[in-house]
C-alpha cells in the first residue's frame, strides 16, 4: 500500500518538475492536458488509498488508547472481573481485539462511522484544547445505543433463552425494542468499571505502602 | 478579454497539490491523533484547493466556449 502511494507521489513530483521546467516548450493544448492530469489524477490515485488506510487505522484499539485519559479504560479490557462488560467481550473474542473500542462505540447504521469520527474530533478538542476530564469522571456523551448490543446478541440462543431475559412476560420484547436498556437495567451496568478499578488500585497502593513501612524501619535499625 | 490558459499561477497550484499528496502519503506514519489529524487536514485541504481551482479554470474554459458559440449564432442572425 505505502509503496504504491509513495510511487504515485514521486511520479507526481516528476510530472510537476516536467511541467514547471518545460512550461514554455508546451503547446496550450499540452499545458491543459498536463495540468488536468497532474491536478486530478495524482491526488485521486495517491490520496484515496491513503485516506482509506488512515481512516482504517483510526478504528484500532491502540489508536483509541493513545490518549492518557483512556489508559484506565484500556486496562479494563484485560480485567479478570466477569462483571465488566468490556472485559468479557474482549477476553472472549466477542468483538475483534484489534477494533474493540470501535466495535462497541460505533453505531451500526449508515452514518455510524461518520458520527464516530465527529465524536473523535470532539474528544481531540477536549483533550488538547480544554482540560480533559479524569478517567473516572468520563461520561458517555449520549445514552448508549442499545442497537449496538442487539446487532450481535439479538437472535443468539444464549440471549433469547437466558433466564433473566425471559423471567417476566414481554421483557425480551422490551429489550429488543430498546424500551428496556441492558446498561440501565441493573443487569449489565458495569461497562468498564474504571471508578472501582481506580479505587481498588489506590487502596492496594495504600496497603502496600503501609506494609512496606515497618520493613524499612527494621532495616534502618539493623 | 482574452486571458491566457493555463495562467502562470497554475504552477503554485501544482506545487500545492504536490505538497498535499506528500503530506497525505506521510499521514499514517504519525503516531499521535493530533498529528494525524493535522497532517491529514492540511494534505487534503491542499489537494481540494488545487482541484477546486482547476474546476474554476475549467468553468472559465466552458464559459469561453459557450460565448464563442453564442457569438456564432448572433453573427448568423445579423446576416
Amino acid at each position: 500500500m505505502s509503496i504504491f502511494i509513495w510511487a504515485v507521489a514521486f511520479i507526481d513530483l516528476i510530472a510537476v518538475i516536467f511541467i514547471i521546467f518545460g512550461w514554455n516548450g508546451l503547446s496550450p493544448l499540452a499545458r491543459r492536458f498536463a495540468v488536468g492530469i497532474t491536478i486530478i489524477a495524482f491526488p485521486i490515485l495517491g490520496s484515496t488509498p491513503i485516506s482509506l488506510h488512515t481512516l482504517d487505522t483510526m478504528k484500532d484499539t491502540s489508536f483509541c488508547l493513545k490518549c492518557h485519559t483512556m489508559e484506565e479504560h484500556g486496562k479494563s479490557l484485560n480485567s479478570d472481573d466477569d462483571e465488566i462488560l468490556a472485559a468479557v467481550h474482549y477476553a472472549n473474542n466477542y468483538i475483534p481485539k484489534k477494533t474493540a473500542c470501535y466495535s462497541c462505540h460505533t453505531d451500526y447504521d449508515m452514518f455510524g462511522g461518520l458520527k464516530a469520527k465527529i465524536a473523535g474530533l470532539r474528544h481531540m478538542y477536549s483533550y488538547y484544547l480544554i482540560t480533559p476530564p479524569k478517567p473516572d469522571e468520563l461520561k458517555i456523551h449520549s445514552p448508549y445505543n442499545i442497537q449496538n448490543c442487539l446487532s450481535c446478541h439479538d437472535g443468539a440462543r444464549n440471549f433469547m433463552t437466558k433466564k433473566n431475559h425471559t423471567k417476566e412476560p414481554g421483557l425480551l420484547e422490551k429489550i429488543q425494542s430498546g424500551e428496556k436498556g441492558c446498561l440501565e437495567s441493573g443487569c449489565h451496568n458495569v461497562a468498564h468499571g474504571v471508578k472501582q478499578a481506580m479505587q481498588d488500585a489506590l487502596e492496594a497502593a495504600e496497603e502496600k505502602a503501609a506494609s512496606d513501612e515497618p520493613t524499612t524501619k527494621e532495616g534502618d535499625e539493623k | 478579454m482574452n486571458r491566457p490558459y493555463p495562467p502562470k499561477n497554475i504552477k503554485i497550484i501544482l506545487f500545492l497539490q504536490l505538497v498535499g499528496v506528500f503530506l497525505l502519503a506521510s499521514a499514517h506514519y504519525a503516531h499521535t491523533p493530533i498529528l494525524i489529524f493535522t497532517i491529514f487536514s492540511l494534505g487534503s485541504g491542499m489537494v481540494v484547493i488545487s482541484v477546486l481551482y482547476w474546476l474554476y479554470l475549467m468553468s472559465r474554459e466552458f464559459r469561453t466556449i459557450i460565448n464563442e458559440i453564442q457569438n456564432v449564432f448572433t453573427k448568423s442572425d445579423q446576416r
